[in-house]
Order: structure tokens, then sequence, then C-alpha cells
């Protein structure tokens, strides 16, 4: 088995949290790991992109390459479709429908979602309705972690423990509310 | 639990670790004292790490030096004094301390010395994407180069003994994506310090004065150790064969061995491969070997073909007889070799191997809008590009140089025209303004660039009266690498560290015209730079304003969110849209089919520096909750 992610998303959605949840809850269930993170202009607003891959054979390399990602995972709808060169045919696009917009010229909703419809693979999650259901709006990301986890080849359980590890310092209503997002992401 | 405490674990233990941390954690078991550095991208998380490490313990002793120049000097005296020392700096940080570390083989740095290098193929967050190589060949300094965070922590302990046992300076070269990489890396126990400390400095140790007669038998002298070490390289477990009994063969090293293991996993004949860890000296002997045992020979490496050049010399001198086959394309000399990229190299070489093009079906579906990085909401570079440009005529020329400032090239700004280095825009704008009657030149600085190697272009548009004005963008920090101290940082009475205040600098070298404004303050702003662009010769204008995104961000670790934002009173908004087209805050968005402007409340700060932007005033600073209720 192997499970190759790409995350998505603009600088400061906590595309980093993302990847260390599924990364940690994959190590919890003794899979190996391997990532590679972008970091320095990712605080300025601008695109940011990791690479995660999960197996439980050894992993030869950190990055995913075009064509073989089994998922784009991403905290906003254009930068989900950014990478799509890297999504293998049979691959999930799962992204929340929120937009990010910080640049002029952001396209049209409508016509970023009917791309999105045309991949034929996307899964769409309102993140932000859940983040604010749960009562904390951080957690849109939690709640992308729960909407992706229901493909991931890592069971709830090792998740919802690393999301626990992830917020151990933030106390216990800050834990309760990411998981809770991250139950509602999972519908 | 805190990456601190995690690094000084007594015992062996393995964890996921990012490159940049794990070469701190080598450092701790080699017994490092002294570590040493400038902020640059890839490596300031090493940074980080270190400085998170120095919150429980202090193993070593660390600063932020004011340029890569010092750095590698403190580094290097440190040694001198036997005193296992480290530094380290991005790609071009090298060029800033080639001065003194060309001299580093001729001398015998006692204690040991890794130079660790942030290399940056596909220029990543560089101004280019030299290959540092090639600074090994010119200095005599062996080179070592980790694929992974395992090899990182592996490497920097080898570049260790290397270094005491040879007294002479290591490279470990890491680039981007390893720096960055995250894997599970197992290290040993802290209770085996392998330096050992070396004696204290004495000039009978060898001669520390490289001048004239005595520079040759120092040079001998680093050119037989380099022998020595070739012989480390031909037996060196970094460099090793994957033998498949196959008639072609692969010699690769660094990053792309790794994107090479994915793709060769696609087919049944697979050649063998020579990877190589040590890349400097190389083991030519084990090369020339493999050489004389396969038909055809590719050579793959990032960047310039440094290893290829080596190879093909020695497999002639050899008489060998076989294939090799390197770079020949200019796309072969650019950019990193992740999968998608080698694939592509090796199917142009070897299209026989039969590596599949990938399916990239859906790829084809749209071209996306860029999203650059851009200034952040209420930075005081936003409001200073605002003001300036206001103070400017259409042919006046602006300098551009490095910092988050350099972002002001892009619109709405188009503030700086050219970049070359850190700290180059007074040199170059002096060279603009020679026969330069009509059009005025402005260049600017940040505050760390101002010390890094801002001095000397200014001190030289002093004496000679360049007819300049410079603006120096002060914002407390050295904000694009992640919010590092420098020389101007706020003064810290526990360390004895003092802040050095750029405009007591600019007087005591006889500036005479030193207008300062904080940048919200826009009009002032305006017209301090148009008060120093009326001066004749050198001018400055210090446009101040704390980094708004440290602030924020600072601000949130202790529970506190802004409490206000923009709003638009849509009775006065005549969407003249100033605040989006010269202002260019990403906060404010049009509505495309009503075309009313509105407030993205998750990124306004609620900072206030667009209320003087609006011509109709439109635009006012709200408590959250009653800006909520509109």
């Amino acid at each position: 088995m192997k499970y190759d992610i790409i995350l998505a998303g603009v600088g400061g959605q906590g595309v980093l949290s993302v990847a260390a949840g599924i990364a940690t809850g994959a190590m919890l269930q003794g899979l190996q790991v391997r990532q590679s993170e972008v970091h320095g202009m990712a605080q300025r607003g601008g695109a940011v992109m990791s690479h995660l891959r999960i197996s439980d054979t050894e992993i030869p390399g950190d990055l995913v390459g075009e064509g073989s990602a089994d998922m784009i995972l991403s905290m906003e709808p254009l930068e989900a479709l950014r990478y799509l060169a890297y999504l293998k045919p049979d691959g999930k696009l799962v992204t929340a429908s929120d937009p990010f917009i910080n640049i002029p010229n952001y396209p049209d909703e409508e016509l970023i979602k009917s791309k999105v419809d045309a991949t034929g693979a996307g899964v769409v999650v309102d993140a932000k309705a859940i983040a604010k259901e749960s009562g904390n709006l951080r957690a849109a990301n939690m709640a992308m972690v729960g909407a992706a986890s229901t493909f991931l080849p890592v069971e709830q359980k090792n998740i919802e423990k690393a999301i626990e590890n992830m917020f151990a310092s933030k106390g216990d209503t800050i834990i309760e509310q990411n998981i809770k997002a991250f139950r509602a992401g999972r519908g | 639990m805190d990456i601190g405490k995690i690094l000084l674990e007594k015992e062996p233990f393995s964890d996921i670790m990012m490159g940049n941390a794990a070469v701190v954690r080598a450092m701790i078991e080699a017994g490092v004292e002294v570590v040493t550095t400038y902020p640059g991208s890839p490596t300031p998380e090493i940074a980080e790490a270190a400085r998170a490490v120095l919150k429980y313990e202090s193993p070593f002793y660390f600063e932020y030096s004011t340029n890569e120049k010092v750095a590698a000097e403190v580094a290097f005296g440190a040694s001198l004094n036997g005193r296992l020392s480290v530094v380290f700096f991005k790609s071009v940080g090298l060029n800033v301390a080639s001065d003194s570390v060309v001299q580093f083989s001729l001398l015998e740095p006692q204690g040991g010395l890794v130079i660790i290098l942030g290399d940056d193929p596909g220029a990543n967050s560089s101004q280019n994407e030299q290959d540092n190589r090639h600074f090994a060949r010119m200095t005599n300094i062996p080179v070592l180069e980790p694929a992974d965070p395992q090899q990182v922590y592996e490497m920097f302990i080898e570049a260790v003994e290397i270094s005491v046992e040879n007294k002479m300076p290591v490279f470990l070269r890491m680039t981007t994506h390893v720096c960055h990489a995250k894997s599970r890396v197992s290290f040993g126990d802290r209770t085996i310090v392998r330096s050992g400390r070396g004696p204290s400095f004495d000039p009978d140790f060898g001669e520390y004065i490289p001048l004239t007669s005595a520079v040759a038998p120092m040079k001998k002298r680093s050119i037989l150790k380099l022998g020595k070490i070739r012989e480390r390289s031909e037996n060196s477990r970094f460099n090793y064969l994957t033998d498949r009994n196959a008639s072609k063969g692969i010699i690769i090293c660094g990053l792309p061995s790794l994107s090479l293991s994915d793709l060769l996993s696609e087919i049944e004949d697979k050649p063998d491969v020579l990877t190589i860890g040590m890349v400097w000296p190389l083991p030519l002997s084990f090369i020339c070997d493999f050489c004389e045992n396969h038909d055809e020979v590719l050579i793959i490496e990032e960047l310039d073909d440094f290893i290829e050049k080596e190879v093909k010399a020695a497999a002639f001198d050899r008489g060998l007889k076989l294939k090799i086959i390197g770079k020949t394309e200019p796309d072969d000399f650019i950019g990193e070799l992740n999968q998608q990229n080698l694939r592509h190299f090796i199917n142009s070489k070897w299209p026989e191997l039969g590596l599949k093009s990938p399916a990239v079906p859906l790829s084809a579906l749209t071209e996306i809008k860029p999203r650059p990085a851009q200034l952040c909401p209420g930075c005081g570079h936003r409001s200073a590009f605002y003001a300036i440009k206001k103070a400017l005529k259409e042919d006046d020329i602006t300098v551009a140089d490095i910092g988050c400032h350099t972002l002001g090239y892009m619109r709405p700004y188009e503030f700086g025209k050219v970049l070359l280095s850190m700290g180059h825009s007074n040199g170059t704008g002096a060279g603009l303004s020679l026969f330069n009657r009509t059009r005025r030149i402005v260049t600017i600085l940040g505050d760390s660039t101002f010390f890094h190697a801002g001095l000397p272009g200014i001190i030289n548009a002093v004496r000679n009266n360049h007819d300049i004005t410079l603006i120096v963008m002060e914002n407390g920090t050295t904000a694009m690498t992640g919010h590092q101290d420098h020389a101007g940082s706020k003064a810290d009475s526990e360390s004895g560290k003092k802040k050095i205040s750029i405009k007591a600098v600019l007087e005591g070298l006889g500036v005479e015209a030193v207008y300062e404004v904080d940048t919200y303050s826009q009009s002032s702003l305006t017209k301090a730079v148009d008060d120093a662009l009326a001066v004749k010769g050198f001018s400055v204008a210090i446009a101040r304003h704390p980094c708004m995104l440290k602030f924020t961000r600072e601000n949130r670790h202790r529970g506190i969110t802004p409490d206000r934002q923009a709003g638009i009173d849509p009775a006065k908004c005549k969407n003249i849209e100033a605040c989006i087209k010269v202002f260019g805050c990403p906060s404010f968005m049009v509505n495309k089919e009503t075309g009313s402007i509105s407030v993205n409340k998750e990124l306004c700060i609620g900072d206030g520096s667009c209320v003087q932007v609006c011509p109709v005033s439109a635009i006012g600073i709200k408590k959250k909750n009653e800006a909520e209720h509109e």
C-alpha cells in the first residue's frame, strides 16, 4: 500500500498542520511517512504546497511525481486546481468550498466550481460552516482532514489521537473543537 | 513535544524530523560549541531549531551575525581557538563569505569547522540558482551532499570527523528540498562527544598569515590533505553501488537519487546505480571501475555538470572506451530534478529505458491564475510605497534591494526596476546617476540589509557625492526569512546585545539630509521624500513601521486578536477603487456583479493604514462586532 497526497492552500491557512495531523496519525498506525514542506514566501499570502507520502513499505523520496497523487487535499478551491497535474486518473480532489480572495483577478467562483466538478474527482466541503459549528473558525483545516480521512489508509482513531497530541498545549476546549470539526468533516 | 526538548534527548531515539532540525541534533551529538549564521532560505529553520534548544540548555553559543562573511569569520576564529564550530547560510551567502572562506583551507583551524550551505536549485527563494560545488574546487574544501534528513544527520557527523582529523573546513551542501524534507531519522546518544576540544589558539600551530612566500607551502599542504581525503572518499559508505549486473549505469548524487528510486520502480530492466554522497573530492577510482564495467553511463546531477566533467576527464586518462552521457541542452542545467524533471531528462537521453510518460489528463483543463507572495495586510511597506510613489515622477529610476520590500516591484506599486544582491542598491544607483541630469535615482534598503552589506554603498555615495535618495525601510526585524533579530533590533540587557540606531549611523557618516517618518503617516512621508529628492547629493528617508505580521502573531500568542477592522461606507463609496488599484491591500474585494467594494474580515487586521487612501473618505475603522452587524 502506498498513498501520495498533495496538500495545497494559501499561506496562513494551516496547510502544515493538516500535513502534521495526517502524518502523525499514519505513524501512530505504524506506517512510514515522508513529507516535504515549503517555507519562506509561504507566510506572505502566496500559494503553499506540501507533499505527503504514506506507505507500509519503504518510501524512496519525499516528492510526489506528476500524475501519481492519490489525493489533492486543498484548503481552497483555486489552489485545488493549481496542482491538478499531480493527480492520477482515479485520484481524489478534496477541497474546501470557501474561496480565499487576496488577488484582484480571482476567477469567478462558479467557474472554479464547474472546473472542480469537471474533474469527476471532486469532493467539495463547506469547511468554514463546519468550523463555525464546532465553535472555532480556525478548525476549518481539521474539517478538511476529516473529509479526506474517509479515503486515507489511516484509521479514524489514529488521526484523532494525532489531533489531540497536536493541540495538547492549547487546552481541552481547543482539542474538543478540533475533534468535533474533524468528525463533522468525515460526514 | 517541543522541538528543543526532543533534540536534547539523552538516549538514542528516532523521530520524524526536518533536515534543518536533524542537523542541529547532529551538532549536539558531535559536541559543536559555536554556531553562527545570517538568515536566508532555505536554512532559517536550522536557527529556529538551535534557538529552541537554547531555551533548555546551552550546548553551544549561537549568534545571528551581521552578514555571512562575519558569521563565517566568527566560526573560523572560534575553531582557531580549538572550538568545534558551524556556520550556515543560503546559497548566495557564500558569495558574501567567500572573501574569507577562500583562505580557510590554507590555514589550519584546530577545533573543526563545518560550513552548511543551503543551495537552491530552482531558485525557490533566491535571485539565482548557483551551484556552490564550484567553490569546493576553488577553495580545496571537501563537500558532502545528503539526500534526506537521515543522511543530513550522518553526513554532518562525518563532516566533523573529516574536519577535525584534517584541520580543514568541510562543506555540507543541503539543497532546498533536503532542508525541508521531513522523514524518520535514527539518532545516536549524547554521551559520546566525537570531536574532543582542540587546543586554544597558538600561532605556533602553523603559519596563520597567508602572504607572499607563505602561500605556496600552505596551498601545497591543502592539496596534499585533499589527496588524503580523496582516499577516504574512495572507501566512504556515502558513495555506494546498487549492482544489478546491467550494461547501463547511472552516476547520481543528492536529492535526485531519491527521485530516481521512485522512477526505477516502474521498470523491470533497471540500470546499475552509483550514488555519490561525497562529491568533493570525488572517488575517481571507484567511479572509473564502475565506468569500466558498463557500456554506457548516464550522469545525473542538479544544476551544473560538475561531476560529469570530472568523470569524463578521469575516464579519458584511464583510456576507457565507454559512452558517458551528460548534459547537452540548456534545460539540463536548470532547475530541480524532481520526479517529473528527472523523468524528462532520462527520457531525452535514454528513451529505450522505457520510463513512462506520466498520465496527466486533468492538467490541461485550465490555466490557473498565479497567487504570488504579497505584502501582508497592514504592512508598513505598502503605506511606504503608496506615499513614496506620490513624490516620484514618471521617469525617475527606482532601484530595488533584497527583503520583503522587493515585492514592491509588483503591481500596483512597481517600485524597484533592477535587483542584484543584498545591499547593491546604492552602488547600482550611483552608476545610474552618472551622466543622468534629469532622471532622479531612488534606492531602497531594508534595515537588516543596511547593516549586512548596505553600508559600503552608502559610504561610497557620501564620499563621492552621488546624487541619490535612499529609502531605508525600517521594520525592526529580518522579516522575509521569519523575523530574526539584526543589529538594529531592540536591545537585550540580559545578553548585552546593543541596538544600533540607523539614523545615528547615517548622521555619523556625515549624511546631512536624514528624514525619519512612520510609514502610516503617509502625507508626511511623501513630503519627506519630496524634500530628500530636492537635496543635491546623497539624502535619506527612513520609512519606519514595525513588521505587522510579527506584531499580530505575537499578539495572537498572547491571546490578543485584532478587535477593529476597516469598513466601507456604501453611501460615500464612489467605486474609485484607490484602495485596490493604488494601495493594493488584499483585504479589499470587489463584488463582480454589483461592483461594490467590501472588506475581507479574515484578512483585515484593523490597522487603518488604508483610511487616508480613499479620496472620498469612505473607509472607516470600527470595532469588530459593530462592523459585523452591518
